[in-house]
């Protein structure tokens, strides 16, 4: 069979793109115009409607791998196209699938592919504007010479997907092992596989203008709040940026207050998590090729809670629950009471801590917040060096780090041991976030409070949390607000916040969701019923 | 982020306040004051730093100097110490024999009001300098620390009463009631003694109770949460009762006030052949007697020396309206007592 | 002449009134209450707390009356007795009012930081760190001055039981014996003691802020209640715990006492108390700029956003010039009578003045 290579002779420039470059394309066009002569062999009749709906030919025509050919069918001899880009389609589809039935059979009209084709994606259209965007989502586009208005697209994406893996950022002992990879189809099948039910709606999204990434919004109808799925739909709708590669950007983007150093949507790698939330009432954004999942609106406290707290005793989970809200106030102030204390305030210092903090300190020629400062980049240094090297060289990384330079400081004199004992008990209180990206805004804060340590001593610090209070109370998830259910106070939600209460005392869902249906299940049969995450 | 880093810049260039950093400074812990040599000045002050060695142990610094006022001894001091003087850790204040006689008041007052200096510093007063008790190698914990604990289980587990500054200036304030301070003595160079009770009236003291009435007077001031007392017994045999509690509680009429005080104890120690329970019922007599007979002695002693540490005053107060503490500095010496004690011993361990 | 409602995402839950009126009464004044009171009224002054508290129950009915039947604020309740031009006119008294009463706050604050902490401090810098905090906070809306004020109580509360130290160095004899003093000296301590009480009026000036404003008069109750109670505890253990004579020395009685608390890891803890205080008095400073501004909104037709930083400017240049305790505390006095005024005398004539005028409405209306 003849295939035919055909380089389109462009006319109009395609409007999604580009649209600042186009007096440059326009010159283009003309030089194109001149090479018409040499491809006269090509010229039939056909050739005007032609030139008119290959308008996004122009572009894709410089690309290698845009392919566009020709075949003859048997029987009835229709001279019949297939358009596609090879890099985005696997090929096997369209010699098992496609041609064979296209070629073999009776093809007559556009139509008759429904009959034809053994796939189960096939659209027939008659609006040029879609070519574009079609072929670069892995279509294969059918034309026939009798039917120029209508176009025939048969899906034959090459799925490169990763395959399942187990959770790396949110890893739990108990509980699921899975974990989302970066193809939506196969994530939004982990989600749905956990709740097939037909109220879990599944809205898709195409942004970017560059990336054209599919965004899928979820909710539950009939739970989630109607405001905050319009919410989340015109905040999707209104994003303007050319490239987004990962839900990351969806979460700056869409944010109350991109100014603020806490995360103000929580991602997710975990599939569970996703199904528990939207049953709890809230939103779901799936973003292609990310291997998290958004979830909004959320609270503070919520950064807090690892989903495995669910799969544990309520007595248990709560009880690490308090550990964690220990550690990140531990870890954001420790070092800088250490650096106001020893500054300001040897009042505070109990006679038998004395000697100990003092025989530390008496060698050290740096004042205590040089002192603060330098391990804690030290220790940044080290978190940094490691994330960008293969895990096994930084866990050398870290052996090194920790022990070598620790006590080399120590003994040459820079440091006191004290504050290396504090340092690094501080770092390792802000790992037990389990949500990453929390973890380092907790790392962020208390390079301020140092600073007011520093200042003003305790009365700094106290000022500091002032301003880390205001900012908390100020932010906005979603518009509602982040600090729930500890501002404004709402009793009914302290159930799952700090502490966990069983299960049989979550009958409600939180409040601050405003929930359609608030009920989760009837408290009377609570003790028969199972929950969601089981 | 320009205005915030600005603010930040503004504010650590103005806003910054004078540092203490701790290995920079030389923390008063202890001080001793005796009346000075010249008479010209009015105290001789001792002040007591400790330096801690790289391998612990601790040097005990002294400095002295003289003044009118406890400002004055700071300057003296802070011209002889090699780093800036603070005090706000200050644990111990002693003061010498004559001063404590001449009255202590100015300087209480000038502890209360600086701000940097606790209330639960302890003030005690020394036979014999208190330069000379603070110069001494006592330990390896430094001399206030050392000082400071003897003290402090003394009142947590023996027979010193509660005290501490606030307490000190308590009863200095309180209309009809003393204060007291214990007494301590250096015996050798590196041994610290309680050697009994300084009464004062107002801020001079008049008195000094021994060791061996110190019992009975926390009996009347304080109670006992774990005190121990040996009783003699006839034949010469003597029983330790230990664990003591004791509680006290005074009634006041007219111009008679009756005193009864409860203990409960355990017999640790016997010196006899069997603790039969008549045994412990004359441990529990002969205690109880001597209880009655030494507090009623005790308490006509502060009746003639004119001071009132157990604070019936303030209990009289208590029961009138406008009352009159001039008339009352008459009707004390009047004042009759009686003093009934109860003992009562639970256990006498684990062997008959 | 109608004025417009304020739209319902902006205003707050009536429990959250209790918090707002309790984190407005507790402030710089129960450092140091105690002696004041104690000067006129002996060991017999925690009396007049009660009766002082018993008062304010009163009044704080009158304000939810005014409220009710205007329908609006201070200005409202003006405007609805002495017409547009001399209410607004009255009203902008108490502009000058709230912007003393600020400036009265910080500036004390700041002397109790340099007496006890740091004597070098800056009187002016630290306002100015402290002002722009309040900026920060009133620019976020009422919403973020009361949740402000929620956790300037929640989270300090733990300070009340650091005072039980003290109870074990009390001796409450000291108490005894009760009524030593005439009715007269009561009355004194009693008012007094409204200076420190005073804070709960602010009701009538976010009272439009309230959804169902009736429902939250139940917990501007409870607030007054509870702060009479805390200020009666607080007053009993330290009167046991002072000796009368040593109380009249002490000018931050409560701090002082802080001086016995000892814990395992802390030696001292008034450093630490008087770091918290800054929370406390956060609400305090930022409620008071906020009526201010809000007052300058309704009264001058400016934008809250501008006045928030004339009523801002206004008590820095002047925080400079009160160097000394003196000028402190005669400022303190002054304020002290103004609140003691508006509130005690103000209040209930403005009550009077609403009730005639709706009589008076009503008859036309016949």
């Amino acid at each position: 069979m003849p295939g035919l290579l055909l380089p389109s002779i462009p006319l109009f420039l395609l409007p999604s793109i580009h649209k600042f470059s186009k007096t440059g394309n326009n010159k283009r066009n003309a030089e194109n115009d001149g090479d018409l002569p040499m491809r006269q062999w090509l010229k039939n009749r056909r050739i005007k409607e032609d030139i008119q709906h290959k308008e996004w030919e122009k572009s894709l025509i410089k690309s290698k791998d845009f392919k566009k050919i020709f075949y003859y069918n048997k029987k009835t001899n229709v001279r019949f196209g297939l358009t596609f880009m090879a890099t985005l389609i696997d090929e096997n589809i369209i010699q098992d699938g496609i041609l064979p039935n296209l070629l073999e059979e009776e093809f007559r009209e556009i139509e008759d592919i429904k009959q034809l084709v053994p796939v189960a994606d096939v659209q027939i259209c008659d609006d040029p504007s879609l070519i574009e965007q079609k072929l670069l989502n892995g279509y294969v586009m059918l034309t026939i010479e009798t039917e120029l208005k209508h176009f025939g697209f048969i899906a034959a994406q090459k799925e490169i997907v990763r395959g399942l893996s187990q959770p790396e950022v949110e890893f739990s002992v108990i509980g699921p092992k899975e974990a989302f990879v970066e193809s939506m189809g196969q994530n939004l099948n982990l989600i749905r596989k956990r709740l097939p039910v037909k109220e879990l709606i599944i809205e898709e999204f195409t942004l970017g203008s560059l990336s054209k990434t599919s965004v899928a919004m979820l909710y539950m109808e009939d739970i989630t709040n109607e405001d905050n799925v319009n919410t989340v739909r015109q905040r999707l709708t209104n994003v303007k940026f050319d490239a987004i590669t990962d839900s990351s950007y969806i979460v700056q983007l869409i944010s109350d207050n991109s100014n603020s150093p806490f995360p103000q949507l929580l991602d997710t790698e975990r599939p569970d998590r996703v199904a528990g939330i939207l049953a709890e009432g809230k939103v779901a954004i799936v973003v292609d090729g990310s291997p998290h999942v958004l979830i909004t609106p959320t609270t503070l406290v919520e950064f807090f809670s690892s989903f495995e707290d669910y799969f544990l005793n309520w007595i248990l989970s709560s009880f690490f629950r308090l550990i964690r809200l220990f550690a990140v106030a531990f870890s954001i102030l420790i070092t800088p009471i250490y650096v106001a204390t020893l500054s300001y305030h040897y009042e505070l210092i109990p006679k038998d801590l004395l000697s100990t903090l003092i025989t530390s300190r008496r060698e050290i020629p740096l004042p205590p917040i040089l002192e603060a400062l330098f391990l804690e980049l030290t220790i940044e240094l080290l978190r940094e060096a490691g994330a960008r090297l293969p895990t096994k060289v930084g866990q050398t990384i870290g052996i090194v780090g920790g022990i070598v330079i620790g006590t080399a400081s120590v003994e040459a004199g820079l440091t006191s041991n004290v504050l290396l004992i504090i340092v690094a008990l501080a770092a390792l209180a802000s790992f037990t976030t389990p949500v990453y990206r929390m973890g380092n805004t907790i790392r962020l804060l208390r390079f301020p409070f140092l600073f007011f340590a520093e200042l003003w001593g305790l009365l700094g610090i106290v000022f500091c949390f002032c301003l880390l209070l205001t900012h908390l109370i100020r932010l906005t998830s979603l518009g509602r607000p982040f600090l729930e259910p500890l501002y404004p106070p709402r009793v009914m939600d302290m159930k799952d916040a700090l502490i966990r209460l069983p299960f049989e005392k979550q009958s409600k869902r939180p409040i601050f969701l405003r929930t359609k249906n608030p009920t989760r299940f009837s408290k009377k049969k609570a003790k028969e019923k199972k929950d969601i995450d089981e | 982020m320009k205005k915030l880093i600005l603010f930040c810049l503004v504010l650590l260039l103005s806003g910054c306040v004078d540092k203490e950093i701790l290995d920079d400074i030389n923390i008063e812990v202890g001080v001793g004051y005796d009346l000075a040599e010249d008479s010209k000045d009015k105290y001789r002050g001792t002040v007591l730093f400790q330096e801690f060695q790289p391998d612990k142990t601790v040097i005990n610094r002294t400095f002295s100097g003289s003044g009118k006022l406890r400002q004055d001894l700071l300057l003296e001091v802070t011209k002889q110490s090699s780093e800036p003087v603070v005090t706000g850790g200050l644990k111990l204040a002693v003061f010498g024999p004559e001063l404590a006689k001449k009255g202590i008041y100015d300087l209480v007052d000038s502890f209360q009001r600086d701000a940097s200096i606790g209330a639960r510093v302890f003030v005690a007063t020394s036979e014999g300098k208190a330069l000379d008790m603070l110069n001494g190698e006592y330990g390896t914990r430094g001399n206030s620390t050392y000082i400071y604990n003897l003290i402090r289980h003394n009142i947590e587990h023996r027979d010193i009463p509660q005290t501490n500054l606030h307490i000190l200036a308590n009863d200095y304030y309180q209309d009809g009631k003393d204060p007291f301070l214990p007494r301590l003595k250096k015996t050798a160079e590196d041994r610290v003694e309680v050697v009994g009770i300084s009464l004062f009236s107002r801020d001079k003291e008049v008195g000094i109770l021994p060791v061996k009435d110190m019992f009975f007077f926390k009996l009347l001031v304080d109670k006992y949460s774990e005190g121990n007392f040996d009783v003699k017994l006839k034949k010469g045999d003597l029983a330790a009762v230990k664990s003591l509690r004791s509680k006290h509680k005074i009634k006041i009429t007219d111009n008679h006030a009756s005193i009864s005080i409860n203990i409960e104890g355990i017999i640790r120690e016997y010196t006899g052949d069997k603790l039969a329970s008549e045994v412990v019922d004359t441990v529990q007599k002969n205690l109880e007697k001597k209880v009655e007979k030494e507090s009623l002695r005790l308490l006509r002693q502060f009746q003639e020396l004119g001071i009132d540490p157990v604070g019936f005053g303030q209990l009289k107060k208590a029961q009138h309206r406008n009352f009159d503490f001039k008339k009352w500095k008459d009707d004390y010496k009047t004042l009759g007592f009686d003093v009934k004690c109860n003992v009562t011993i639970e256990e006498t361990g684990v062997i008959e | 002449m109608k004025e417009q409602p304020v739209p319902e995402r902006l205003q707050i839950s009536p429990f959250l009134v209790f918090y707002l009126v309790m984190s407005m009464q507790i402030g710089i004044g129960v450092l140091g209450y105690q002696r004041i009171i104690a000067m006129d009224a002996g060991y017999d002054a925690w009396i007049s707390i009660l009766f002082a508290g018993g008062c304010i129950h009163v009044i704080v009915w009158m304000i939810y009356k005014i409220g009710e039947t205007v329908g609006g604020d201070i200005v409202t309740a003006h405007k609805y007795i002495l017409g547009n031009f001399f209410g607004k006119a009255l009203c902008s008294i108490f502009i000058g009012y709230f912007i003393l009463y600020s400036l009265t706050v910080v500036r004390t604050f700041v002397e109790v930081i340099q007496v006890w902490m740091f004597p070098e401090l800056s009187t002016f810098w630290f306002s100015f760190g402290f002002m722009i905090l309040c900026v920060y906070i009133i620019f976020g809306g009422f919403r973020t001055v009361v949740g402000t004020a929620f956790f300037g109580l929640v989270l300090p509360a733990y300070l009340l039981l650091t005072f039980g130290w003290a109870i074990k160095f009390s001796n409450f004899y000291n108490l005894l014996p009760i009524w030593d003093h005439s009715i007269k000296e009561l009355l004194t301590a009693s008012y007094h003691m409204s200076l420190t009480f005073i804070g709960f009026e602010i009701i009538l000036f976010f009272y439009p802020f309230i959804k169902e404003p009736k429902k939250s008069q139940k917990w501007a109750h409870l607030a007054v209640l509870t702060t009479t109670l805390i200020y009666t505890i607080l007053a009993i253990i330290t009167f046991a715990y002072f000796a009368e004579d040593q109380l009249s020395k002490q000018i931050w009685a409560s701090l002082t006492m802080w001086k016995i608390v000892e814990m395992p890891f802390v030696e001292r803890f008034e450093y630490i108390g008087i770091a918290n205080w800054n929370l406390i008095i956060l609400p305090n400073v930022c409620i008071s700029i906020w009526i201010a501004s809000r007052l300058i909104k309704r009264v001058f037709n400016i934008r809250q956003k501008v006045g928030v930083f004339f009523v801002v400017g206004g008590v820095l240049s002047v925080i400079h010039f009160l160097d000394s305790r003196e000028r402190i505390n005669t400022l303190n006095d002054y304020v002290g009578k103004m609140g003691f005024t508006f509130t005690f005398i103000y209040i209930p004539l403005l009550f009077a003045a609403v009730m005639f005028v709706k009589k008076l409405k009503k008859g036309k209306k016949k």
